[in-house]
Formats: C-alpha cells, structure tokens, sequence
C-alpha cells in the first residue's frame, strides 16, 4: 500500500526513472523506452511481478528507460515503493 | 593469506552501467561502494540495486568487496543487514576501530565473508595492530590516505612524502600478522607516470596491491603488481640451480657472481607462485 507519490532511478544512460502515483484507481503503467517495441511486455511485465509481490493494486507508473536490464527495473521500482511506503 | 588481489577497483553502488560491467573492467577485484560515493539520500536505492545485481550476476573469480558505512552512521546495521546475504568475499570497513571491526564480526558469525579493514585516521593507523587482532575475520586492510590527511589536517601530494611513516608502519604491521595491505589509490586519474611511480612505491614498501578509482588505472596497476618477465626468469633460473645445489649437498651457491641462499630461493618461489596467480604465461 502507497501512501505517497514516490520515484527512483534515474535518466543515466543502463538506468531507468521510475515513478509511482498512489491516487489512482486500478494498476496503469506508461513506459518510454527506446527498446519499447522489442521488450516493451518483457519490462511490464517485470513491473508487475513486482508489484504483485508487494500487492500493490491502485497504483500509476510512469517509466522512462534507458536501456536498463531486468535487475535494474527491479531494484529501482522497489526502492520507489519503499520510499512511497514511508 | 590467499587472496591475490593487486588491484581494486572502487565503483559506487548505485550506478548500473558500472555495476554490470564490473567483469570486463579486468580489475582483481571490485569494491561496490555504499558509502561516500552514495549520497545520504540514495543509500536506499544502493542497498536495493546491489541485492538485485547479486542475485542477477553469478560470480566469478573477481573478488567481491562491499564497503559499507561506518559504525557511528546511522547506516552501518542496514548495511550489515542487507550485506551479509550476498555471496561475496569481503566487507570493507569504513573507519575501521576495534570496537567496530567486533561489532562487524559478530554479525558475520554465520557467514564466510571477511572483513578488510578501511584505516583513514591517525588513531587507526597506530592503533593497527589492535584492530588487526580484534577478530580472526579481518584478512586485509586498505589505507584510505585522503581521509587520514584530513584528520593530520595535512596537505596530499603527487610525491606523498606527507604519508610515507604511515605508509611503512601499516606494511610492516600487515606483513608481521600477516593479512594483505592494499595502497591508497592515486586521486589523479589523467597522470599516469606519476601512477606508475605511486604504486611502484607502495611494491616496494610492502603492500600487495592498490585500489583504483578509476577502470583506466587498473592495468597499471596491476602491471606493477606483477612479477616482470626479467624477475621471472632470473626466478627460474634460481629454483633450478637451488635444486641442482641441494642434490650435490650445497645450502649456498653461486648464480651469476651472487650469493644465493634461502631467503633468495624463497623469494623467487614466491615470484612463481605470484607469476601463476597472475597468469603469466612464461614456459
């Protein structure tokens, strides 16, 4: 559960800027990538094991890639969670 | 005292493209660094993308050192915390003491990784001793020499007289218990020569290897730390004669009009056995 809006992550080049809006009905994600067309389901759908790891329904992320591999997705949206947990 | 490392190289934790390229960077080993490359408000966002990266990247033979925050931050226990369930090699301490090379200790009771001790003050550098002995998880240490000039409010420079007793006491101090002691790195990242000269110094005062901040350091580096072909060979020829003098009953001999003697043998066994570690090829 989010009580805040939150991000990580950032716009460096193997990195990825994730951002979390908790006011938001249902789960919506919005990724830029420059690799969108060929692993565009592969990243949403990283994001979403995340996110049904920590049950996080109500929630709008917003992604802007730079090439990031899978752990890098991980790793940044989790600490956007962490931070929108606090 | 096992480990080889002649060169580790310094990348901070929280950059991705460093991260995953770590392998290819040819250093012995890599330090992931969750303290002062990490501001205070990305300790988190460290903390997550090196337990992803761990679990991600299987590991190799580059020896794995995480250096977390000191004792008197508020982050030192997260750190151990999250740390202490990689499959790494090494924690390096910041501001090593005696009292927190313990407090480390006894979080790593179940665990197999070592601690490197990070000494950067003046009280740790005569306390050295102390801290080396405060628990048998303490293989290494690394002197950080900007942090110690600080605390002597001293000036660094390029020739690093400024730091040159405190360099030999903690050589010596490691060798005597033997643990590794690695150099302070060479904060110029353009001059070479003068990189060169650093760590040819730091050889020749006992360390065995050097941390670098930067991947273009780390191959002269670890040129510097390696037995040289000249040195290998004169090696060779001193193990065979040696062999040769022993079978005719003789403990000293003659090799090109110098003396040679145990401690000759010795040091060219361990200029073969460094060669090896190297992977020099020289047959």
């Amino acid at each position: 559960m989010l009580e805040k809006n939150s991000m990580a992550g950032s716009l460096e080049s193997n990195d990825i800027l994730v951002e979390l809006f908790h006011d938001h009905k249902g789960r919506s994600i919005d990724l830029e990538s420059p690799v969108k067309e060929q692993f565009g389901d592969e990243i949403i759908s990283v994001v979403n094991e995340v996110l049904d790891q920590y049950g996080i329904d109500d929630v709008l992320v917003i992604l802007k890639d730079k090439g990031a591999l899978n752990y890098t997705i991980k790793a940044r949206l989790k600490t956007a969670i962490a931070r929108g947990q606090k | 005292m096992d480990t080889y490392i002649r060169s580790a190289l310094f990348i901070p934790a929280n950059n991705p493209g460093m991260v995953q390229s770590n392998e290819l960077l040819e250093a012995d080993a890599i330090i992931f660094d969750l303290e002062d490359a990490i501001s205070i408000n990305q300790k988190d966002s460290a903390r997550f993308l090196l337990d992803e990266a761990f679990q991600f990247f299987e590991k190799t033979d580059v020896v794995r050192i995480v250096r977390i925050n000191p004792l008197e931050t508020p982050f030192f226990y997260d750190d151990i915390a999250l740390v202490k369930k990689f499959d790494i090699d090494f924690i390096m301490l910041a501001k090593a003491s005696v009292e927190s090379v313990k407090q480390l200790a006894q979080e790593l009771v179940d665990t197999n990784i070592k601690i490197i001790a990070l000494i950067e003050s003046a009280y740790a550098v005569i306390d050295i001793e102390n801290i080396l002995k405060a628990s048998s998880l303490v293989k290494g240490i690394l002197f950080g020499a900007e942090d110690f000039a600080l605390d002597m409010q001293i000036v660094r420079t390029k020739k690093s007289d400024e730091i040159l007793v405190a360099r030999q006491h903690l050589a010596i101090t490691c060798k005597a218990l033997n643990v590794f002691a690695l150099d302070t790195p060479f904060t110029d990242v353009e001059d070479f020569e003068m990189l060169v000269a650093d760590t040819m110094k730091a050889r020749n005062f006992g360390f065995s290897g050097k941390a670098c901040i930067n991947p273009r350091q780390v191959n002269y580096v670890n040129e510097v730390f390696s037995p040289s072909l000249e040195e290998i060979t004169y090696a060779l020829e001193v193990i065979e004669s040696a062999t040769k003098a022993q079978l005719e009953g003789l403990g000293v001999f003659s090799l090109h009009g110098k003396m040679v003697d145990a401690p000759i043998i010795n040091r060219a066994k361990l200029t073969i056995e460094n060669a090896k570690k190297a992977g020099i090829k020289y047959e």
